[in-house]
């Protein structure tokens, strides 16, 4: 019980002081006119926030107690003084103290239908006090006690390779998010190729596509490396486009290279964060799928999966990292085994841009089956096995 | 025990299969009730403070010849300079305005026209003939719009120069640049720019473009008139010929 009431004050501990430091910045970036027309910088505090909770997590799961900034007394007081004078100033001097604190805060908690800007100074006035206190516990505590955390994936366990591996794609994450959510621009442009891949819109895809010009085809290109990484979309409607709009040579080669990129870098990344992370990517389900497959297939497992359409392209380029097969294997077996959809998808993309709609409602009922196939599995094998011992 | 499993199997197959006509169905009628043209209203009879709300936020009285717009206060713009005066909350710069309106700006600039609004630029129009090249820059043309602004507990129907401060003491004139192209492929929101503009449906012909940007002049909304952050206003436009 103890333990649980140590974890909980530090994670508001760390979540406290990481929002008085997105909570400056963002009132900070807010004084430039010409940034602010441009960029809602409130979201940085949302940013900060998963911050906290990010390096709350590396301190409690992975023992790096280094990113544990909210235990140092030092640390913590000149960090929270100094962010709580840069807001009371600014704000006060320039006669916004009892709106902007408050309208910056419930923006970034996404509390605007919820909350008006007199309840949201009610709440700051309630929990700044309650924060500070907490915080100044924490300090205290983790002096009288070190806690000895039991981990199975400890930090200094990691090669700094993955170390590097991990903060990167914590920071791109981060990054993404921060200018998503504060750049109406930007946001509106990946809002719209979602919707048109999603859609799988090919005219429409393309129009989009055409709307950057000369830059048409490195949009292309990015938004596949990009879907690869983070984002479930389905990639051959971006495959299908540039069938259409580049003919389908060319067509292929864009689509093929840039696919070979998101693959590469999915399968460095994977390597970076490690099995214990890339299962939670994909899930230990995925992956222990992918391991019966490796073991039956050997190197040829790669070659095999992206032969087949509905294996999914970017987990196999995440579990290929987490096994041994080696980088050169894994580039040739992605780059022959993707080459006859790419062409197909090119092709047709060119010459019968509305079978994309009937290829999308294949690719979703047989993925569907399947996913209905591998939930129920284990079940009817295990009624199976039950029955044969129930007659035998 | 293999019969109940194919019927499990079949059971999942038609409810997979139903989700996807569904959400088919469902993203269908989405989109065609955006594109519905329900938001301009003209009810005969009907004072226009219950017929202008967030639910219906253009109004057109086409007798009195004045279109009224539902908006509600930002509070950060009371106290932060900015170039938007008015603009749609879904639009790319929609929390970036003094006041936040809940209708597309199209249709805005639709019913300005249906007062007999002329705008400097018309649909399908020369954006190049929008402006005035003077001395200082490029100012928007087109009829002259009178923007008055009220609330539930407003002593007086404000001048829009009543509640909007320009910090070079400039008086802000509003002109119906239309723009409705503009809008229609880049949907910034923008109802009313502080300085002319070549997207805003309406923008201030007493500031030349960029005036905001080059650091000329702020404007913010004036905290001392307008009331607090969310409340309801009701702004009222009409074209001075």
């Amino acid at each position: 019980m103890t333990n649980i009431i140590r974890a909980f004050i530090q994670l508001v501990a760390a979540v406290f002081l990481f929002f008085l430091i997105g909570l400056a910045i963002a009132i900070l970036l807010i004084q430039n006119s010409w940034l602010d027309m441009r960029f809602d910088s409130e979201y940085m505090v949302t940013i900060s926030l998963l911050t906290g909770l990010w390096f709350y997590f590396l301190t409690t799961f992975m023992n790096a107690k280094k990113f544990a900034i909210w235990e140092s007394a030092r640390i913590s007081v000149v960090i929270s003084i100094l962010c709580m004078a840069v807001t009371a100033v600014i704000t006060i001097t320039g006669g916004s103290f009892s709106i902007l604190p408050s309208y910056v805060v419930r923006k970034s908690l996404f509390l605007e239908e919820m909350l008006t800007l007199d309840g949201m100074n009610i709440l700051l006035i309630i929990l700044i006090p309650i924060g500070i206190a907490i915080m100044a516990f924490a300090v205290w505590s983790s002096k009288k006690t070190k806690t000895k955390t039991a981990s199975k994936t400890g930090w200094n366990q990691l090669s700094r390779f993955q170390k590097f591996g991990m903060m990167s794609l914590y920071g791109l994450i981060a990054l993404f998010l921060l200018v998503y959510l504060g750049q109406g621009d930007i946001r509106d442009l990946f809002n719209q190729a979602s919707g048109y891949l999603k859609d799988a819109d090919v005219e429409g895809f393309r129009d989009y596509l055409l709307s950057f010009g000369p830059l048409a085809a490195v949009v292309s290109g990015l938004l596949m490396v990009f879907q690869a990484i983070i984002a479930p979309l389905p990639a051959f409607v971006i495959t299908f486009t540039n069938g259409l709009l580049f003919g389908w040579v060319w067509g292929a080669v864009l689509s093929w290279s840039s696919a070979m990129a998101g693959a590469v870098l999915c399968f460095y990344l994977a390597k970076m964060l490690g099995r214990p992370v890339v299962e939670k990517m994909v899930t230990k389900k995925a992956l222990n799928w992918w391991d019966q497959f490796f073991e039956k297939y050997g190197k040829h497992a790669v070659f095999i999966a992206r032969l087949v359409p509905i294996v999914s392209f970017d987990l196999v380029s995440y579990a290929a990292g987490v096994t041994s097969i080696s980088f050169w294997q894994f580039f040739w077996a992605t780059g022959i085994g993707q080459l006859p959809a790419t062409i197909l998808y090119s092709y047709l993309g060119q010459n019968a841009t509305s079978t994309v709609k009937i290829l999308f409602f294949i690719f979703t009922i047989v993925i569907a089956l399947a996913v209905i196939g591998m939930i129920l599995r284990p079940k009817l094998q295990a009624r199976g096995k039950g029955k044969q011992g129930a007659n035998g | 025990m293999k019969k109940k499993s194919a019927h499990i199997f079949k059971f999942l197959i038609l409810a997979a299969l139903a989700m996807v006509v569904l959400s088919a169905c469902s993203s269908k009628s989405t989109s065609d009730s955006k594109d519905s043209p329900t938001n301009t209203e003209n009810k005969e009879g009907q004072n226009a403070e219950q017929v202008v709300t967030k639910e219906h936020p253009i109004y057109i009285d086409k007798e009195k010849k004045v279109v009224k717009v539902y908006a509600t206060v930002n509070g950060k713009y009371l106290v932060t300079p900015t170039r938007h005066g008015l603009n749609w909350v879904e639009g790319k710069y929609g929390n970036q305005s003094v006041l936040s309106a809940y209708a597309n700006p199209l249709k805005f600039n639709e019913a300005l026209k249906e007062i007999d609004g002329t705008p400097a630029v018309e649909k399908g129009g020369d954006a190049s003939k929008e402006f005035e090249e003077k001395d200082g820059g490029k100012y928007i043309l087109g009829d002259q719009v009178l923007v008055t602004v009220t609330w539930a507990d407003a002593k007086k129907e404000y001048d829009i120069n009543d509640v909007m401060v320009d910090s070079t003491g400039k008086k802000i004139v509003y002109r119906f640049g239309g723009n409705y192209d503009v809008q229609a492929a880049k949907m910034t929101g923008c109802y009313m720019c502080f300085d002319s503009c070549p997207a805003g449906i309406t923008s201030n012909s007493n500031q030349p473009v960029g005036t905001f940007d080059g650091g000329h002049a702020e404007f913010h909304g004036n905290a001392k008139v307008l009331p607090k952050d969310g409340t309801p206003v009701i702004l009222t436009y009409s074209i001075e010929k």
